[in-house]
């Protein structure tokens, strides 16, 4: 059987074509990482990093769907800029027909940019927030 | 179990409604907005008519004596779970002990007025007739017949295990909105007396912002407006009603009759509301405005098409998403 890291020219004009952000293979030998950031794909190599000591980490969309920064029946965005966040609050939503799914934060600490709009299409794995973690707190 | 700490008033025991029984007396009763109950059913992957509690008068608290997964539907109201902020329209866990407080409806986004509080598995009062809902006129179903109380405590059933916390649905209030001039809207059949009307009352009925009145409850709606007149005096004798007709009694003044409504009258009736729209009538405060909208016999089996694709695109997608490792 033929690796996966022998096709990232193919894998890498599919992520193009379908507008999706982030492809992630893991292996047991190897992780591939394809990012698409709409001008062109490009690997990145190793795992991202969630160690306690990174200064911030990007929140990514669990799923496609419309990005909604608060809840459809409310007017305010449910996290605004230098919040404190607990871990698995929802720090928004995606929008699939009638069904919404939440964008829980990974870990506790404080939202420090929104990198999308309210109402925007993303693919999976398209960065959301940015998450300073808290100090001492463990995922 | 589930023990209501803080009733409010008129907080009943609802399922989707007692069917078949019209022709013996026996009202239909059921929720008032049958799509957020079916809505919430749907979150929890129950079946689609078990009974959940509608809260028409806030605020409203009850502790939840076990582990459950609930979600309350209808009226956005800023549900609190012990400290924790509730999402409308959204399955959440609670865990015994937990006190979950419902506070007035926000209705800026959405004008609506009831909630319900819908939790996996329903809620297990005996079935009567065929229905769990509560017969206030009859004064049986739902719990002992009667609303709320503080202190009652409402049966769950063991858990199936089925409902997963953490995702939610867009109320339909958003999703399948109806407006006429700006003033919200119900569609309306020309009823059986429509033309023994004045051409100024029918210009009155598809023309009018009708206010919903204080006397205006589950039996039936009154509705300030314009004077209806007949062209000659009516005089009917009682005949079988059902919810949604739109009757004329001396005075002028239209009531439409709601899910409580008596089996028969003897009014004349001008109208009906379509079944698809009683939801929207259900959820409209007292005190404002809804417009009546014409509509055909075709329109209107469209609108009931309409609601079964909602309910049944919002089943599959919950299905798809709890199916493939959910709960995310």
């Amino acid at each position: 059987m033929s690796s996966p890291l022998d096709h990232v020219d193919q894998l890498s004009v599919w992520l193009k074509d379908a507008g999706l952000a982030l492809l992630e293979l893991r292996g047991p030998s190897a992780t591939l990482r394809l990012v698409n950031d709409g001008a062109s794909v490009h690997v990145v190599e190793g795992k991202e990093s969630v160690s306690a000591d990174a200064p911030s980490m990007t929140v990514r969309a669990p799923s496609p769907g419309i990005f909604l920064d608060r809840h459809p029946l409310h007017e305010r965005a449910i996290v605004l800029i230098d919040a404190n966040v607990r871990a698995d609050d929802p720090l928004g939503f995606l929008q699939i027909g009638p069904l919404v799914l939440a964008v829980p934060a990974p870990r506790a600490g404080t939202v420090t940019d929104v990198l999308v709009a309210h109402g925007t299409i993303v693919g999976y794995g398209a960065s959301l927030f940015v998450l300073d973690p808290l100090e001492g707190e463990t995922a | 179990m589930i023990k209501v700490l803080s009733a409010g008033a008129l907080a009943t025991v609802q399922d989707l409604g007692r069917t078949g029984g019209l022709n013996l007396g026996v009202g239909v009763s059921g929720a008032m907005d049958p799509l957020a109950l079916a809505g919430g059913n749907i979150l929890l992957r129950n079946e689609e008519n078990a009974a959940a509690i509608e809260v028409p008068i806030l605020p409203f608290k009850v502790r939840f004596e076990r582990s459950t997964v609930f979600a309350v539907t209808g009226a956005d109201c800023a549900g609190r779970l012990d400290e924790a902020p509730v999402l409308p329209w959204w399955a959440h866990r609670a865990e015994a002990g937990q006190v979950l407080t419902l506070s007035l409806p926000n209705q800026t986004t959405w004008r609506a007025s009831r909630a319900y509080l819908c939790v996996a598995d329903g809620i297990d009062v005996p079935a009567v007739l065929g229905s769990r809902s509560t017969q206030l006129r009859g004064s049986f179903g739902g719990h002992e017949g009667r609303p709320l109380r503080d202190g009652d405590g409402l049966p769950t059933v063991s858990s199936s295990g089925r409902a997963v916390p953490g995702f939610g649905l867009v109320p339909p209030g958003l999703a399948l909105p109806l407006e006429a001039d700006g003033t919200p809207g119900v569609r309306v059949l020309p009823a059986a007396e429509y033309d023994c009307f004045t051409k100024s009352s029918h210009d009155a009925l598809w023309s009018t912002a009708w206010k919903i009145t204080p006397q205006s409850d589950r039996y039936g709606y009154r509705l300030a407006g314009p004077e209806l007149n007949p062209l000659r005096p009516l005089e009917l004798r009682s005949h079988g009603i059902v919810p949604g007709v739109i009757q004329v009694p001396h005075g002028g003044q239209p009531i439409i009759q709601m899910r409580d409504a008596q089996p028969s009258g003897g009014y004349p009736k001008i109208g009906t509301v379509i079944e698809a729209d009683l939801w929207r009538l259900g959820q409209a405060p007292i005190g404002s405005n809804v417009r009546f909208i014409r509509c055909s016999w075709d329109e209107a089996l469209g609108a009931w098409a309409d609601i079964r694709r909602w309910l049944a695109n919002a089943r599959r997608l919950v299905e798809l998403h709890c199916g493939e490792g959910g709960g995310r």
